[in-house]
């Protein structure tokens, strides 16, 4: 542990743990309550997940009978949930209002399929592989980088490493399917936007830009969109961060190479992924205008996705809030253009809104209308249930949400339905 | 009410209590350490009416995802009456509770500085001890997702606390 953790991990306020003083009583209490009951629209629910589980097997076996009489035979795409193993084809969260449970139903609607292309295409989908050895990741980068970071070494098994130099500390983290790796001075820096004797920069913007550029090239062999670059001052002062996009196929990935300067040019951090992509096939995919009406059945779904850049899953929970005297509205964030209210701390709603009575409540809400308006098609990152890490084509919509004032992002993964098994992808836990 | 079912619940009880309790105390104000024993029960009393949904391999982050909201919640309740009592004078934001409790200035500083969402899951790995698929299923992300916001929230609080340790 290097003395930046052992600093943050003896700062722990609750060091020393927690007992509870009564634990026999408070379990003997908890247990005297009435435990929840499954109501009525859960079952009715849970059975058409289950019909329409059955029905995409069908599907899929026809599918692929079909294509395989053409020589072409693609594996069916089975995601993975989290480690938490919850989710359902249809976006829903829930809060605890004043001692009753009372589950809360999303009611999206969709509006500008028409404004999308109807033709469906197809997309290679990519099997990707971290590095097999990555503790050279980091110390690759670091050479390129021109900083020493030390030599790497592990605590975990080779899961991750860490190192210290004498200027810079580098880790490396491996995911299954990559490795992301970061490296940040350890050096006291002078032209940062905080410092004291910070100072304009003598270095244009498109000189960060390009320097960025020439490292990420170095750093992998991916191809790369064009940097973005940004002063967190805003006043010249620094610090420098640029953005190097990850491209695959021409297409906008999750990934990016991530660079901060000091305004003397110094390399503050870098952060960066690595990864080998191998080809499992073309698939078909559905039109950006089908793909619309499968935003609701993916919404958690996608908006979990993995890699770099990434902003919107903590802001992604729906907050009902209560106008006094009428009826709940939902105000929600699907990505990092977050509505002006509904931050990561806003996920729970207030406990004044209305109530119900009588546990296992379910309440749709009013609607949220979403005017579609864009679409684009990029590349997400996934994990499959056999633990392998897929790239695969998302439609990324951009709409604004009517009456809200906000817009929102929404992904699809649109591969044929006959391809997607999403049956292992559960319900989030609510309440 | 089936023994089977109540005896599950205690040795989840057991399990994660602690943990819970942790986790509600390093995050506890601006409520007071009065208020942590009720809302370990009330984490638990949910943990009860819906123990068919309890992951069994991951019990624990999904209890602190409800412990997350119980605790968010009280805190808005406890502002609101904050907020009656001072209606006649303006309150500010609230600041994080690490800026409370934390005594480690460098740390303090470099935490503030960091976003709500940083500055959660950096601790929840550092304090509460989480891994990083752990944090995947509090906060609804993939492994990989949670590994990379993870990750970035080590280096930017990294390069926080370095330049609050050179000023």
């Amino acid at each position: 542990m290097d003395p930046i953790d052992e600093r943050l991990a003896a700062s722990d306020p609750a060091a020393q743990g927690y007992t509870h003083p009564q634990f026999e009583a408070m379990v003997s209490r908890v247990v005297a309550t009435r435990p929840a009951t499954r109501d009525a629209a859960w079952r009715s629910f849970r059975m058409k997940v289950a019909a329409a589980v059955t029905a995409t097997s069908v599907l899929t076996g026809a599918g692929i009978a079909a294509l395989s009489t053409v020589g072409v035979s693609l594996p069916v795409l089975s995601l993975a949930a989290g480690a938490h193993g919850a989710n359902t084809p249809s976006a829903a969260t829930g809060t605890k209002f004043a001692g009753t449970m009372m589950r809360l139903e999303l009611n999206w609607q969709f509006t500008g399929a028409d404004n999308f292309s109807t033709s469906p295409g197809s997309a290679t989908v990519y099997t990707m592989t971290g590095p097999g050895d990555p503790a050279s990741t980091l110390s690759d980068a670091a050479s390129v980088l021109g900083v020493d970071v030390g030599t790497p070494t592990s605590s975990d098994s080779g899961q991750s490493y860490s190192s210290t130099g004498a200027n810079y500390t580098g880790s490396v983290v491996t995911n299954g399917g990559f490795a992301s790796w970061s490296i940040y001075s350890s050096a006291p820096s002078s032209g940062t936007s905080s410092s004291s004797t910070s100072s304009t920069s003598t270095m244009s913007s498109d000189a960060f830009d390009a320097t960025a550029l020439a490292d990420a090239h170095q750093l992998g062999t991916f191809d790369l969109g064009a940097p973005q670059g940004t002063d967190e001052s805003g006043n010249g002062a620094g610090p420098f961060d640029v953005t190097v996009p990850i491209l695959v196929g021409g297409r906008a990935t999750d990934f990016a190479y991530d660079f901060s300067f000091t305004s003397d040019g110094t390399l503050q951090s870098a952060d960066g992924v690595s990864f080998s992509l191998a080809s499992l096939g073309d698939y078909p995919l559905i039109s950006p205008s089908a793909g619309v009406g499968q935003i609701d059945s993916q919404l958690y779904i996608t908006t979990a996705f993995a890699g770099g850049g990434i902003e919107p899953m903590l802001g992604s929970s729906v907050a009902p809030t209560t106008t006094p005297g009428g009826p709940t509205t939902p105000t929600t964030a699907v990505n990092g253009s977050a509505p002006p209210v509904a931050t990561p701390t806003d996920t729970t709603p207030p406990d004044t809104s209305v109530t119900s009575p009588v546990d296992s409540t379910t309440t749709t809400l009013p609607p949220t209308v979403v005017n579609l308006t864009d679409e684009t098609t990029q590349y997400g990152a996934y994990s499959m249930t056999d633990g392998s890490t897929l790239l695969l084509p998302v439609y990324v919509y951009d709409g604004d949400v009517v009456g809200q004032g906000w817009q929102a992002t929404f992904r699809v993964i649109p591969v044929d339905p006959s391809y997607l098994d999403l049956s292992t992808v559960t319900r989030p836990g609510i309440f | 009410m089936a023994p089977g079912r109540e005896a599950r619940f205690r040795a989840l009880a057991v399990e994660v209590t602690p943990v819970v309790g942790a986790y509600l105390r390093r995050r506890l104000y601006p409520l007071v350490e009065a208020d942590l024993d009720d809302l370990v029960e009330e984490v638990l009393v949910v943990a009860w009416r819906r123990l068919d949904d309890v992951p069994a391999d991951a019990s624990i982050p999904w209890m602190i995802g409800v412990a997350r909201n119980v605790l968010r919640n009280a805190q808005r309740k406890h502002r609101r009456v904050v907020a009656v009592e001072d209606r006649v004078r303006p309150s500010g934001p609230t600041a994080p509770a690490e800026d409370l409790v934390v005594a480690d200035e460098g740390i303090r500083q470099a935490l503030a500085a960091l976003s709500d969402d940083d500055r959660e899951i950096l601790l929840l790995h550092a304090w509460d001890g989480r891994s990083a698929a752990e944090i995947a299923a509090i906060f609804h992300l993939t492994p990989n997702a949670a590994a990379v916001r993870l990750s970035r929230a080590e280096s930017r609080f990294r390069r926080f606390f370095t330049q609050v340790e050179v000023e």
